[in-house]
């Protein structure tokens, strides 16, 4: 326990500095704008003006690389899946401040997360998919993976105030507008009761039977749904009526989850011929969504076709997109934000992490302050 | 399979699911499995296509993405429990990655 506590007192002396590089409290006001907001493998948050293509706060977190990064819904807190993916962070966004930490182990209890984290839409609660190992001396038991529900007002040393079982292979979990449901999405989409986690439904996707095509394959990494409460997601489907050495037997689509409506599609566009991480749904026309990887694409998914593709200078795992639909941002793996105009996918503007660390696999997302 | 042969227990339970008819419930990257030594990603070597375009550019782009959460542990120390110093100091893999070093284990 005293290890721990000087741990935990260093990390909070580390997390201390923070770069305001412009001054003063954002606020949150309906005239709020867009900011980007990343992580870094150099253990650092960093906020962009999105139109102004500046940097606004540049944040040392304690516990390190971020992969899932999860602002309040004022804008203020920024919650953190880091440590090596065994422990939740929270920081006060105008100071760096540390607020909120859990360890996901307990005992001889390893639990790491990945990219399993959301916050309840009352902004109370933060929720983590946690895979737990019990390791004994001579053996590591793999135990039933859990959602872990705390309280974010514990603070520094918080404890999972609800645990549930979550099926194995959930990858992200998202709330529904109404915060009455929460979504797992993994083998299949469950849909879960946020207090109890019993599973009211699910959408089938490895369970499913959709005519001639096999069950999706899906990229399930990174969360930007904000601009629209609709979480798309790449993905990939066999067709089972056709013989592989057909250009078509292999199908790129869409899927699309709402978290307002509760309705989910998949739409396929393409024959696979490009790998996709990530997509985000244009909150101007839904029926456009734009992927990347090393190409960006527009794709219409009411008409199930490719708009337009172009190749990147680099690939990039993550995207968003600004509230009027007009520029695409594209992040993740290097230390540059690339932005791009969604009409003519034509490159507009560039944002870079002052210390060129890699973003990685860090989320991108957007935060709306003025 | 007839001439391929497991050398290790995981490679027999693999066999031995595939014989009984349960190859079905494997999906590679059906989302993904975190922890170490969990995933079955064939790695950096070949992309979906069986060729090398797909795969990101540079590679260096990928490789924190990939060694962070241990996507493909094999070719990489495992980043999450028992190497995690392995990338301290060199936080940008295209500038940096001549810093990574091979690891052995260490004392107990």
């Amino acid at each position: 326990m005293a290890f721990q506590f000087k741990t935990l007192a260093r990390r909070m002396a580390l997390a201390g500095t923070v770069a305001a590089v412009a001054l003063g409290a954002l606020a949150s006001t309906a005239s709020a704008k867009d900011y980007l907001l990343t992580g870094s493998h150099s253990g650092k948050l960093f906020l962009f003006d999105a139109a102004k293509r500046t940097l606004v706060r540049e944040i040392s977190l304690p516990g390190g690389t971020p992969l899932g990064v999860q602002p309040s819904s004022d804008g203020k807190i920024v919650y953190v899946m880091n440590d090596k993916l065994g422990a939740l962070n929270g920081v006060e966004l105008d100071t760096g401040k540390p607020v909120f930490h859990a360890s996901l182990s307990e005992g001889d209890v390893r639990g790491k997360g990945f990219v399993g984290l959301a916050l309840s839409r009352d902004d109370k609660e933060l929720y983590a998919v946690v895979y737990r190992t019990r390791l004994h001396k001579t053996e590591y038991e793999v135990l039933q993976p859990e959602i872990q529900v705390f309280s974010v007002a514990d603070g520094l040393n918080a404890k999972p105030v609800r645990t549930f079982p979550v099926a194995r292979q959930t990858a992200q979990i998202h709330f529904s507008t109404d915060g009455s449901k929460l979504y797992a999405i993994g083998a299949n989409v469950d849909i879960l009761d946020p207090k109890t986690g019993a599973k009211q439904d699910s959408f089938p996707l490895r369970d499913g039977n959709r005519p001639n095509l096999s069950a999706p394959d899906m990229l399930a990494i990174w969360s930007q749904h904000s601009q629209t409460n609709v979480w798309t997601a790449p993905i990939f489907s066999a067709r089972t009526d056709l013989p592989q050495t057909d250009p078509a037997a292999f199908q790129t689509g869409i899927m699309q989850l709402d978290l307002a409506s509760g309705q989910m599609r998949m739409d396929e566009f393409e024959n696979t011929s490009h790998v996709i991480f990530s997509s985000t749904l244009n909150p101007a026309n839904r029926d456009e969504v734009y992927t990347v990887y090393t190409q960006l694409s527009k794709v219409n998914v009411r008409d199930k076709t490719l708009v337009k593709r172009v190749e990147l200078d680099h690939t990039y795992y993550a995207i968003n997109i600004s509230a009027d639909g007009k520029e695409v941002y594209v992040g993740g793996t290097m230390d540059d934000i690339a932005v791009y105009d969604t009409a003519t996918l034509s490159k507009i503007g560039s944002m870079s992490l002052p210390d060129g660390s890699d973003m990685a696999a860090s989320w991108m997302q957007i935060v709306k302050r003025d | 399979m007839k001439h391929v042969k497991p050398l290790n227990a995981k490679a027999a339970l693999l066999e031995k699911a595939a014989g009984e008819g349960r190859a079905e419930e494997v999906r590679v990257m059906q989302t993904v499995v975190a922890g170490c030594a969990t995933t079955t990603d064939p790695g950096w070597e070949v992309d979906a296509f069986g060729g090398t375009a797909a795969l990101c550019s540079p590679m260096e782009a990928d490789l924190y993405g990939c060694s962070d959460p241990c996507w493909w542990p094999a070719q990489v120390p495992d980043n999450m429990a028992t190497y995690t110093n392995w990338t301290d100091g060199s936080d940008s893999a295209p500038r940096d990655w001549r810093n990574l070093q091979a690891v052995f284990p260490g004392k107990k």
